[in-house]
Protein backbone atom coordinates (compact mmCIF):
# COMPACT_ATOMS: atom_id res chain seq x y z
CA UNK A 1 0.00 0.00 0.00
CA UNK A 2 1.25 3.46 -0.91
CA UNK A 3 -0.42 6.40 0.80
CA UNK A 4 -0.84 9.55 -1.25
CA UNK A 5 -2.02 13.08 -0.71
CA UNK A 6 -3.17 14.86 -3.84
CA UNK A 7 -5.36 17.63 -5.14
CA UNK A 8 -4.96 20.91 -6.94
CA UNK A 9 -2.11 23.09 -5.71
CA UNK A 10 -3.18 25.48 -2.94
CA UNK A 11 -5.80 23.03 -1.66
CA UNK A 12 -4.20 22.18 1.65
CA UNK A 13 -2.17 19.21 0.45
CA UNK A 14 0.95 20.30 2.33
CA UNK A 15 -1.06 20.74 5.52
CA UNK A 16 -2.53 17.28 5.07
CA UNK A 17 0.94 15.79 4.59
CA UNK A 18 2.17 17.42 7.78
CA UNK A 19 -0.85 16.19 9.73
CA UNK A 20 -0.68 12.61 8.48
CA UNK A 21 3.04 12.37 9.17
CA UNK A 22 2.43 13.59 12.71
CA UNK A 23 -0.45 11.13 12.91
CA UNK A 24 1.94 8.26 12.30
CA UNK A 25 2.41 7.68 8.58
CA UNK A 26 5.95 7.52 7.28
CA UNK A 27 6.18 10.48 4.96
CA UNK A 28 8.81 10.96 2.29
CA UNK A 29 9.51 14.39 0.88
CA UNK A 30 12.36 16.69 0.01
CA UNK A 31 12.93 20.39 0.28
CA UNK A 32 13.56 21.37 -3.33
CA UNK A 33 10.38 23.47 -3.43
CA UNK A 34 11.01 25.25 -0.19
CA UNK A 35 13.32 27.83 -1.75
CA UNK A 36 10.25 29.27 -3.47
CA UNK A 37 8.50 29.71 -0.16
CA UNK A 38 8.57 33.47 -0.32
CA UNK A 39 7.33 36.08 -2.73
CA UNK A 40 9.51 39.12 -3.52
CA UNK A 41 6.67 41.65 -3.34
CA UNK A 42 5.59 40.63 0.13
CA UNK A 43 8.39 39.29 2.34
CA UNK A 44 5.90 38.78 5.16
CA UNK A 45 3.82 36.33 3.18
CA UNK A 46 5.04 32.75 3.17
CA UNK A 47 2.86 30.55 0.98
CA UNK A 48 3.67 27.40 2.94
CA UNK A 49 5.47 28.38 6.15
CA UNK A 50 5.75 24.73 7.21
CA UNK A 51 7.12 23.56 3.87
CA UNK A 52 5.64 21.99 0.76
CA UNK A 53 6.21 18.31 1.56
CA UNK A 54 6.66 17.62 -2.15
CA UNK A 55 8.84 15.20 -4.05
CA UNK A 56 10.83 15.86 -7.17
CA UNK A 57 8.65 14.89 -10.11
CA UNK A 58 11.33 12.53 -11.40
CA UNK A 59 10.70 10.29 -8.39
CA UNK A 60 7.37 9.27 -9.89
CA UNK A 61 9.15 7.91 -12.96
CA UNK A 62 11.50 5.64 -11.03
CA UNK A 63 11.36 2.06 -12.27
CA UNK A 64 11.38 0.92 -8.63
CA UNK A 65 8.77 3.48 -7.57
CA UNK A 66 6.51 0.86 -5.97
CA UNK A 67 9.31 -0.83 -4.08
CA UNK A 68 10.77 2.46 -2.91
CA UNK A 69 7.53 3.98 -1.66
CA UNK A 70 5.51 0.98 -0.56
CA UNK A 71 4.16 1.64 2.93
CA UNK A 72 5.08 5.32 2.72
CA UNK A 73 3.17 8.56 2.38
CA UNK A 74 3.99 10.93 -0.47
CA UNK A 75 2.40 13.96 -2.06
CA UNK A 76 1.49 13.35 -5.68
CA UNK A 77 0.46 16.02 -8.19
CA UNK A 78 -3.01 15.17 -9.49
CA UNK A 79 -1.76 14.81 -13.06
CA UNK A 80 0.64 12.09 -12.00
CA UNK A 81 -1.98 9.95 -10.28
CA UNK A 82 -3.24 8.31 -13.46
CA UNK A 83 0.33 7.57 -14.57
CA UNK A 84 1.25 5.63 -11.44
CA UNK A 85 2.14 1.95 -11.87
CA UNK A 86 -0.41 -0.60 -10.77
CA UNK A 87 -0.32 -1.16 -7.02
CA UNK A 88 -2.54 -0.52 -4.01
CA UNK A 89 -3.04 3.18 -3.32
CA UNK A 90 -4.85 4.91 -0.51
CA UNK A 91 -5.33 8.51 -1.60
CA UNK A 92 -6.48 11.52 0.34
CA UNK A 93 -7.66 13.98 -2.31
CA UNK A 94 -7.99 17.51 -1.00
CA UNK A 95 -10.88 19.65 -2.19
CA UNK A 96 -11.20 23.39 -1.85
CA UNK A 97 -13.51 26.07 -3.11
CA UNK A 98 -12.14 26.89 -6.59
CA UNK A 99 -12.40 30.60 -5.96
CA UNK A 100 -10.17 30.19 -2.92
CA UNK A 101 -7.69 28.13 -4.93
CA UNK A 102 -7.51 30.83 -7.56
CA UNK A 103 -7.09 33.57 -5.00
CA UNK A 104 -4.28 31.70 -3.30
CA UNK A 105 -2.56 31.04 -6.64
CA UNK A 106 -2.82 34.71 -7.54
CA UNK A 107 -1.22 35.74 -4.27
CA UNK A 108 1.59 33.19 -4.46
CA UNK A 109 2.60 33.27 -8.14
CA UNK A 110 0.39 35.69 -10.12
CA UNK A 111 1.88 34.59 -13.43
CA UNK A 112 1.93 30.88 -12.65
CA UNK A 113 -0.49 27.99 -12.89
CA UNK A 114 -1.89 29.09 -16.24
CA UNK A 115 -3.60 25.75 -16.78
CA UNK A 116 -4.73 24.88 -13.30
CA UNK A 117 -5.95 28.38 -12.63
CA UNK A 118 -8.13 28.09 -15.74
CA UNK A 119 -9.32 24.66 -14.67
CA UNK A 120 -10.63 26.09 -11.43
CA UNK A 121 -13.43 27.53 -13.56
CA UNK A 122 -14.57 24.00 -14.39
CA UNK A 123 -13.41 22.48 -11.09
CA UNK A 124 -16.91 21.41 -10.03
CA UNK A 125 -17.26 18.79 -12.75
CA UNK A 126 -13.60 18.26 -13.67
CA UNK A 127 -12.51 16.95 -10.28
CA UNK A 128 -15.31 14.35 -10.04
CA UNK A 129 -14.40 13.26 -13.57
CA UNK A 130 -10.75 12.88 -12.60
CA UNK A 131 -11.67 10.88 -9.51
CA UNK A 132 -14.06 8.63 -11.42
CA UNK A 133 -11.36 7.85 -13.98
CA UNK A 134 -8.87 7.06 -11.23
CA UNK A 135 -11.31 4.85 -9.35
CA UNK A 136 -11.97 2.89 -12.52
CA UNK A 137 -8.37 1.59 -12.34
CA UNK A 138 -9.46 -0.57 -9.45
CA UNK A 139 -6.31 -0.13 -7.42
CA UNK A 140 -6.99 3.26 -5.87
CA UNK A 141 -9.05 3.98 -2.79
CA UNK A 142 -9.78 7.70 -2.88
CA UNK A 143 -10.98 9.63 0.13
CA UNK A 144 -11.95 13.22 -0.55
CA UNK A 145 -11.79 15.81 2.16
CA UNK A 146 -12.62 19.50 2.13
CA UNK A 147 -9.86 21.82 3.24
CA UNK A 148 -12.41 24.06 4.96
CA UNK A 149 -13.81 21.09 6.91
CA UNK A 150 -10.36 20.03 8.09
CA UNK A 151 -9.74 23.50 9.40
CA UNK A 152 -13.11 23.85 11.09
CA UNK A 153 -13.42 20.32 12.50
CA UNK A 154 -10.04 18.63 12.31
CA UNK A 155 -10.71 15.84 14.80
CA UNK A 156 -13.96 14.87 13.11
CA UNK A 157 -12.38 14.86 9.66
CA UNK A 158 -9.34 12.83 10.63
CA UNK A 159 -11.56 10.35 12.47
CA UNK A 160 -13.37 9.74 9.19
CA UNK A 161 -10.26 8.88 7.22
CA UNK A 162 -9.51 5.21 6.72
CA UNK A 163 -5.84 5.45 7.54
CA UNK A 164 -3.61 3.90 10.21
CA UNK A 165 -3.10 7.17 12.07
CA UNK A 166 -3.59 8.70 15.46
CA UNK A 167 -6.29 11.18 14.47
CA UNK A 168 -5.84 13.34 17.56
CA UNK A 169 -2.16 13.89 16.81
CA UNK A 170 -2.97 14.61 13.17
CA UNK A 171 -5.72 17.05 14.11
CA UNK A 172 -3.42 18.88 16.50
CA UNK A 173 -1.25 20.04 13.60
CA UNK A 174 -4.00 21.97 11.82
CA UNK A 175 -3.31 25.69 11.95
CA UNK A 176 -6.50 27.60 11.09
CA UNK A 177 -4.54 30.83 10.78
CA UNK A 178 -2.92 29.46 7.62
CA UNK A 179 -6.29 29.16 5.91
CA UNK A 180 -5.95 32.67 4.60
CA UNK A 181 -8.14 32.89 1.54
CA UNK A 182 -11.70 32.09 2.40
CA UNK A 183 -14.77 32.75 0.36
CA UNK A 184 -16.07 36.11 1.43
CA UNK A 185 -13.03 37.04 3.48
CA UNK A 186 -10.32 38.16 1.06
CA UNK B 1 -7.05 -19.28 -19.37
CA UNK B 2 -4.45 -20.86 -17.11
CA UNK B 3 -4.75 -20.42 -13.37
CA UNK B 4 -1.61 -19.11 -11.66
CA UNK B 5 -0.74 -19.83 -8.08
CA UNK B 6 1.96 -18.48 -5.82
CA UNK B 7 3.96 -19.69 -2.89
CA UNK B 8 6.59 -18.18 -0.64
CA UNK B 9 9.80 -20.15 -1.01
CA UNK B 10 12.10 -18.19 1.27
CA UNK B 11 12.55 -15.06 3.31
CA UNK B 12 15.70 -13.28 4.40
CA UNK B 13 16.16 -10.33 6.70
CA UNK B 14 19.50 -8.69 6.00
CA UNK B 15 20.91 -5.16 6.20
CA UNK B 16 17.60 -3.74 7.34
CA UNK B 17 15.70 -5.16 4.41
CA UNK B 18 13.28 -8.05 4.20
CA UNK B 19 13.35 -10.08 1.01
CA UNK B 20 10.51 -12.48 0.33
CA UNK B 21 11.10 -15.01 -2.46
CA UNK B 22 8.05 -16.21 -4.35
CA UNK B 23 7.41 -18.80 -6.97
CA UNK B 24 4.52 -18.48 -9.38
CA UNK B 25 3.27 -21.38 -11.42
CA UNK B 26 0.49 -22.26 -13.83
CA UNK B 27 1.32 -25.96 -13.48
CA UNK B 28 3.74 -25.94 -16.40
CA UNK B 29 5.81 -22.80 -16.05
CA UNK B 30 7.57 -21.58 -12.94
CA UNK B 31 8.51 -17.95 -12.39
CA UNK B 32 10.66 -16.83 -9.51
CA UNK B 33 10.28 -13.34 -8.15
CA UNK B 34 10.99 -11.47 -4.95
CA UNK B 35 9.52 -8.64 -2.92
CA UNK B 36 11.59 -6.30 -0.80
CA UNK B 37 10.70 -3.94 1.96
CA UNK B 38 12.64 -1.74 4.31
CA UNK B 39 9.78 -1.26 6.74
CA UNK B 40 6.84 -3.09 8.24
CA UNK B 41 3.88 -3.64 5.98
CA UNK B 42 0.24 -4.43 6.36
CA UNK B 43 -0.51 -7.96 7.51
CA UNK B 44 -1.70 -9.14 4.08
CA UNK B 45 1.00 -7.42 2.08
CA UNK B 46 2.57 -10.56 0.65
CA UNK B 47 -0.76 -12.26 -0.01
CA UNK B 48 -2.21 -9.22 -1.73
CA UNK B 49 0.87 -8.65 -3.86
CA UNK B 50 1.05 -12.31 -4.85
CA UNK B 51 -2.62 -12.38 -5.78
CA UNK B 52 -2.22 -9.29 -7.88
CA UNK B 53 0.77 -10.78 -9.68
CA UNK B 54 -1.21 -13.94 -10.37
CA UNK B 55 -3.97 -11.84 -11.93
CA UNK B 56 -1.40 -10.03 -14.05
CA UNK B 57 0.06 -13.32 -15.25
CA UNK B 58 -3.39 -14.63 -16.12
CA UNK B 59 -4.27 -11.49 -18.05
CA UNK B 60 -0.91 -11.75 -19.82
CA UNK B 61 -1.77 -15.29 -20.91
CA UNK B 62 -5.00 -14.00 -22.36
CA UNK B 63 -3.39 -11.06 -24.09
CA UNK B 64 -0.27 -12.71 -25.52
CA UNK B 65 -2.07 -14.80 -28.20
CA UNK B 66 -3.76 -11.68 -29.53
CA UNK B 67 -0.42 -10.13 -30.54
CA UNK B 68 0.16 -11.06 -34.17
CA UNK B 69 3.65 -11.63 -35.51
CA UNK B 70 4.44 -9.99 -38.81
CA UNK B 71 4.30 -6.68 -40.54
CA UNK B 72 1.83 -4.25 -39.09
CA UNK B 73 -0.59 -2.93 -41.71
CA UNK B 74 0.07 0.74 -42.33
CA UNK B 75 -3.53 1.75 -41.77
CA UNK B 76 -3.43 0.48 -38.18
CA UNK B 77 -0.49 2.71 -37.30
CA UNK B 78 -2.64 5.79 -37.16
CA UNK B 79 -6.10 6.30 -35.84
CA UNK B 80 -8.75 7.15 -38.38
CA UNK B 81 -9.18 10.88 -38.82
CA UNK B 82 -12.74 10.76 -37.52
CA UNK B 83 -11.43 9.34 -34.20
CA UNK B 84 -8.78 11.98 -33.79
CA UNK B 85 -10.90 14.95 -34.72
CA UNK B 86 -13.06 15.21 -31.56
CA UNK B 87 -10.03 15.07 -29.31
CA UNK B 88 -8.17 17.68 -31.33
CA UNK B 89 -11.22 19.88 -31.22
CA UNK B 90 -11.49 19.39 -27.48
CA UNK B 91 -7.82 20.30 -27.03
CA UNK B 92 -8.40 23.44 -29.04
CA UNK B 93 -11.37 24.47 -26.91
CA UNK B 94 -9.42 23.71 -23.75
CA UNK B 95 -6.73 26.07 -24.96
CA UNK B 96 -9.40 28.74 -25.21
CA UNK B 97 -10.30 28.14 -21.58
CA UNK B 98 -6.69 28.81 -20.60
CA UNK B 99 -6.75 31.98 -22.70
CA UNK B 100 -9.91 33.11 -20.93
CA UNK B 101 -8.18 32.42 -17.63
CA UNK B 102 -5.34 34.71 -18.61
CA UNK B 103 -7.77 37.38 -19.75
CA UNK B 104 -9.46 37.27 -16.34
CA UNK B 105 -6.14 37.47 -14.58
CA UNK B 106 -5.21 40.58 -16.54
CA UNK B 107 -8.60 42.09 -15.87
CA UNK B 108 -9.51 42.41 -19.56
CA UNK B 109 -12.58 40.17 -19.38
CA UNK B 110 -15.17 39.22 -16.82
CA UNK B 111 -16.19 35.70 -15.91
CA UNK B 112 -19.88 36.18 -16.67
CA UNK B 113 -19.15 36.77 -20.35
CA UNK B 114 -21.66 34.76 -22.41
CA UNK B 115 -18.97 33.23 -24.64
CA UNK B 116 -17.12 31.98 -21.63
CA UNK B 117 -20.25 30.35 -20.21
CA UNK B 118 -20.89 28.70 -23.57
CA UNK B 119 -17.31 27.41 -23.68
CA UNK B 120 -17.54 25.95 -20.17
CA UNK B 121 -20.77 24.17 -21.02
CA UNK B 122 -19.31 22.83 -24.26
CA UNK B 123 -16.27 21.47 -22.45
CA UNK B 124 -18.48 19.71 -19.93
CA UNK B 125 -20.94 18.35 -22.50
CA UNK B 126 -18.20 17.03 -24.77
CA UNK B 127 -15.86 15.72 -22.08
CA UNK B 128 -14.60 12.18 -22.40
CA UNK B 129 -12.51 10.52 -19.68
CA UNK B 130 -9.94 9.69 -22.36
CA UNK B 131 -9.32 13.40 -22.81
CA UNK B 132 -7.82 13.76 -19.31
CA UNK B 133 -4.33 13.61 -20.77
CA UNK B 134 -5.08 16.96 -22.41
CA UNK B 135 -5.43 18.67 -19.06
Amino acid sequence: MIYLVSGFDRSGTSMMMRCLITGGLVGVHDHFQDMSNMIPDDPNYHPNPNGFYGLRITEFNRPDFVEEYNGKLIKCPWRNLRKLPRHDYNIVFMLRDPYEIRTSMNKFIPTGWKSDRAYTYIYDWLVPAILEKLRSRGDMMIQTILYADVVSSPQKEFDKLQLPINSSKAAFMVQPELYRFRVGYD
Amino acid sequence: MSKWTAKVTNKTLKDGQLRVDLEYSDGQTFIRDSMNTKSGQEKNWVVNEANRRCQELESLDTFAPTVEIGEIPTESKVLPVQDLAPKKLYASELKKLRQWGEAFRHGIAVTDHASFSTLKKWLQDNFDPDYLDLF
